[in-house]
């Protein structure tokens, strides 16, 4: 899988101190083995541990899902990512997307079996994650000096979705 | 330029198992560097470590 440009170009960025990666990239997978007959959870996505703040650039439904058995949606502040039954489309290609999470907005993913049988689901997330707010305030820098078209939408999208209290 | 100037969606409700009639713990594993959690204590999330 390639990585879209913006996040291939935020991994770039290196710690003026150490020369180190400032942004660092990672994947969770979650998997529910038995999901009960018409039953929905909601589960609640955070950045892990201290990090500031992440970007989810991708997700997949894995193809070993039944298709058609599970309604859901994936949503962060102002947007859902998707919405609807998961047909074997959302099997057979990644979901491209930018979803920004920190620990005052979570996203939010709501899985429900429309089934009357016990349904196994597994999905994953791709993400960059953001350690501090400095780093963050760094990652604003560095787009700015970039400023070609898919930086500065990210831009525009990081500023509004910045975490309450940082500057 | 200003701030969460999107509308915020309503969040879907924590405790939301509509209809267990398992009455079961539904179990969710989570792997890799983000925390999952739900607010329903049905629901038990699993941190797989490596």
């Amino acid at each position: 899988m390639s990585l879209p440009y913006v996040i291939e170009s935020l991994l770039t960025i290196r710690r003026a101190s150490s020369g180190g990666s400032l942004v660092h990239q990672g994947g969770s997978q979650t998997v529910i083995n038995q999901l009960p007959p018409y039953t929905q959870i909601v589960l609640n996505v955070f950045p892990f541990g201290n990090d500031y703040f992440d970007i989810i650039y991708s997700s997949y439904i894995d193809p070993s899902v039944v298709p058609g058995v599970f309604f859901g949606y994936g949503q962060y502040f102002g947007s859902r990512t998707y919405d609807g039954v998961i047909t074997s489309g959302f099997m057979t290609y990644t979901l491209e997307s930018l979803v920004f999470i920190s620990e005052s907005e979570p996203a939010q993913a709501l899985i429900r079996n429309d089934t009357p049988l016990y349904q196994y689901y597994a999905g994953a997330v791709f993400y960059v994650a953001i350690a501090t707010e400095e780093d963050f305030n760094i990652v604003l820098e560095y787009l700015k000096g970039v400023g070609n078209k898919e930086t500065n939408r990210l831009l525009d999208l990081l500023v509004a979705q910045q975490p309450v209290g940082a500057t | 330029m200003p701030k969460k100037e999107m509308e915020r969606l309503p969040r879907p409700e924590p405790n939301s198992p509509v209809d267990n009639p398992s009455g079961g713990k539904i179990t969710v594993v989570v792997s890799g560097r983000l925390k999952v959690t739900s607010g329903d204590q049905r629901v038990e999330v699993i941190r797989k470590e490596q």
